[in-house]
């Protein structure tokens, strides 16, 4: 039978995850150096553009873009990766797994383990080098045939696909 | 025409091919004739080959080589399609089918029957000139690369249909087997059908059709072709000084320009009908569907005959599609929703224009049950007060904007917010959904009337979703993941009451969860 289910968005802002299973805490350093690298693309861009503007160009002063834009990224910079971290939880139930996400758009998964086609556990390079690992489940649906859940502490990942796999059943569709 | 083929078809493979005794069986090659059919699907890309020799030639100098040149390429592909022929072999194994394929990098595929779940047989119209038939089996894999077998002679592909039909039953002695199976084909052929269309249906359905899709087509060839069309083309001024030479126009008086504006009116009417009778027309001859022992057979086409199987328990949902005129006459439109594609759509269609009673018939074949037997619940207010507000907020800025910095007049842009909050209240009004007795049941679309059944059974995966607005507003959106249907548009319920999400979610979730 179904158990209780957690209130979705509850009114107390401290608990932006509903009390779920937090990541595990490098996953906010490896979010940030993602948005770091991304940020410092985007930069480099508008540098580039700022300098033809205002020397080539002679239509705006130098750092008319550029500044404002270190700025805005700089903040982005400091308050995203935790903002964001914070509002991912998952849960590993008796027969399902929850996983909860986004910032502005939140999206709140129920798989139930019965419904799981197959299991990967995956670690990419900058992954590996916070220790950290990402399961994704597989479900026979259109919508929803891949869920993510990164930010997972490697042994932590494994036992959580030895579980899930005791649940797979042959044949559910 | 189709029983000299059937033997050809049979040609065993020689050694050239390293298809391996394994299973026993013998190795076959695709029917010969089949090398006419790839060179009829390669001829379009010769249409784009030669303008491309044609430039590169002239501009060499060497006209005389262009005639060679392009005979050297069709001669290639040729080449090219007669070794993929060669090379090209399956076998009918006792628990399996095995496809080896491919010129330098060899792939073989085995697949085994109990993966195979449908058998669909389509003959296009040229296939169907020199009597061969594709053969495919849906293994509903994600990746559409199942096995086809492109062509072999009609005959050979329904004996194929019926070996795999029976050594999916378990039957492995040929011989009875294959009795047993021509029994049941012919009893099937006598059997009325569980749903029908004759001619006069098929041209109400055509109607319905109703299609302006003819203008984009030509509008998305005129700019893939325009370097066909003289600039004149899109030269308005070139237009107005041909036809208004005198101020034709002008001077012919209201009555004349009204005539000419219903005169345009009824050729738009005409087009639209005409396109979306003959596309039916095409599409839909001879729509038969007939109950067999373990699901659902549709055979429809005029020019490209399909022949689709549907077994039940791969039947995911189902949905009922109207419009308000449709709807006025009495005719729905039935689809299922299955794990197996139905050539590019997703959804398998089972009756295209039916009555509610046909529609009964063949909804309650895989259990499903259409009446609710309870009240729709509408969503919350918010479905159409939060995008109408949005809306008119942007139009009333871009036109005030347009308005001082254009034109005056572009004020009147502002009149557009009537019809769009008309648009968001009418869609509002026609989404509800439904739980009852294990089905959720969810309406939408005022002008493209859609209720998806879904017996809860079959549900993969729950979300609740909720934007930044949403989740001021109390509200959230249910998003369903179920196996087949479309990916870009989940079945969702939009927009209900945050706790309502969190019952429902509960409910849609119960016999996965048991």
């Amino acid at each position: 039978m179904v158990d209780e289910i957690l209130d979705f968005g509850g009114k107390d802002k401290k608990s932006y995850n509903l009390g779920l299973t937090p990541l595990h805490p490098p996953q906010k350093n490896l979010m940030r150096t993602v948005l770091g690298i991304n940020l410092f693309v985007l930069l480099i861009g508008i540098a580039f553009a700022d300098v033809m503007l205002s020397q080539e160009a002679e239509i705006t002063r130098l750092g008319a873009f550029i500044t404002p834009a270190a700025i805005i990224a700089l903040i982005i910079f400091i308050l995203l990766p935790e903002r964001k971290y914070r509002r991912w939880g998952y849960d590993m139930g008796a027969d399902r797994l929850r996983v909860l996400r986004g910032y502005l758009f939140r999206t709140d998964t129920i798989v139930p383990f019965n419904r799981i086609q197959h299991i990967d556990v995956a670690q990419g390079p900058l992954q590996r080098l916070y220790g950290l690992s990402t399961l994704i489940v597989h479900t026979a649906g259109t919508h929803n045939s891949v869920v993510d859940l990164p930010g997972l502490k490697p042994e932590d990942a494994e036992a959580m696909r030895e579980e899930i796999r005791g649940h797979i059943k042959q044949e559910m569709i | 025409m189709n029983d000299a083929p059937a033997d050809m078809a049979e040609i065993q493979v020689g050694s050239d091919v390293d298809v391996t005794a394994e299973t026993g069986m013998p190795a076959l090659r695709l029917h010969p004739l089949s090398l006419l059919l790839k060179f009829a699907k390669l001829l379009p890309q010769f249409i784009y080959i030669i303008p491309a020799l044609y430039f590169g030639i002239s501009k060499g100098g060497g006209s005389a080589l262009i005639l060679p040149a392009i005979a050297g390429v069709i001669a290639l592909s040729m080449g090219a399609a007669y070794l993929q022929w060669r090379r090209f072999s399956y076998q009918v194994g006792v628990e399996e089918i095995r496809i080896a394929s491919g010129v330098f990098s060899r792939n073989k595929r085995s697949i085994p029957y109990e993966r195979i779940q449908d058998v669909n047989v389509e003959q296009k119209l040229l296939a169907r000139l020199l009597g061969l038939a594709s053969v495919k089996f849906e293994t509903g894999s994600a990746g559409s690369d199942d096995g086809v077998l492109n062509a072999v002679s009609l005959a050979r592909a329904e004996e194929l249909r019926d070996i795999i039909r029976r050594r999916k039953a378990g039957i492995t002695a040929q011989d009875t087997g294959k009795t047993a199976a021509t029994e049941e084909l012919s009893e099937a052929e006598e059997a009325e059908p569980i749903f029908a269309m004759n001619n006069r249906r098929v041209l109400t359905a055509g109607i319905f059709n109703f299609s302006l899709v003819i203008f984009a087509v030509l509008g998305a060839a005129a700019q893939n072709f325009d370097f066909l069309i003289p600039d004149e083309m899109f030269d308005t001024d070139y237009w107005i000084d041909r036809v208004d030479a005198p101020g034709k126009i002008g001077s012919l008086g209201i009555w004349a320009q009204i005539a000419g504006l219903v005169g345009g009116l009824f050729s738009l009417i005409f087009i639209g009908l005409f396109t979306g009778i003959t596309t039916t027309f095409f599409r839909e001859y001879g729509f038969r569907l007939d109950r067999t022992e373990n699901g659902f057979r549709r055979r429809r086409g005029l020019t490209t005959l399909t022949d689709v199987v549907m077994p039940l328990h791969r039947i995911q949902a189902a949905s009922i599609l109207t419009g308000p005129i449709k709807r006025r006459f009495g005719w729905y439109h039935l689809k299922f929703q299955s794990l197996a594609s139905d050539g590019k759509n997703s959804d398998h269609s089972v009756a295209p224009l039916a009555t509610m009673e046909e529609m009964d018939r063949i909804i309650a074949e895989p259990g499903i049950r259409r009446e609710a037997g309870k009240d729709y619940l509408p969503v919350m207010a918010a479905h159409w007060v939060v995008p109408s507000v949005i809306f008119t907020l942007l139009i009333i800025v871009s036109s005030t904007a347009l308005g001082y910095l254009v034109d005056h007049r572009l004020f009147w842009l502002m009149a557009l917010i009537v019809p769009l909050t008309l648009i968001m209240w009418l869609r509002w009004k026609h989404h509800k959904y439904v739980l009852s007795d294990n089905q959720l049941f969810v309406r939408e679309g005022f002008w493209r009337q859609k209720c998806t059944i879904l017996p809860i059974r079959k549900v993969q995966s729950v979300d609740i979703s909720q934007s930044f607005l949403a989740r001021a507003l109390g509200n959230a959106d249910i998003v369903i993941g179920v196996a087949g249907g479309s990916g870009i548009l989940p079945l969702t319920v939009h927009t209900i009451a945050q706790q309502e999400c969190q019952n429902l979610r509960a409910k849609l979730l119960t016999p996965a969860l048991t």
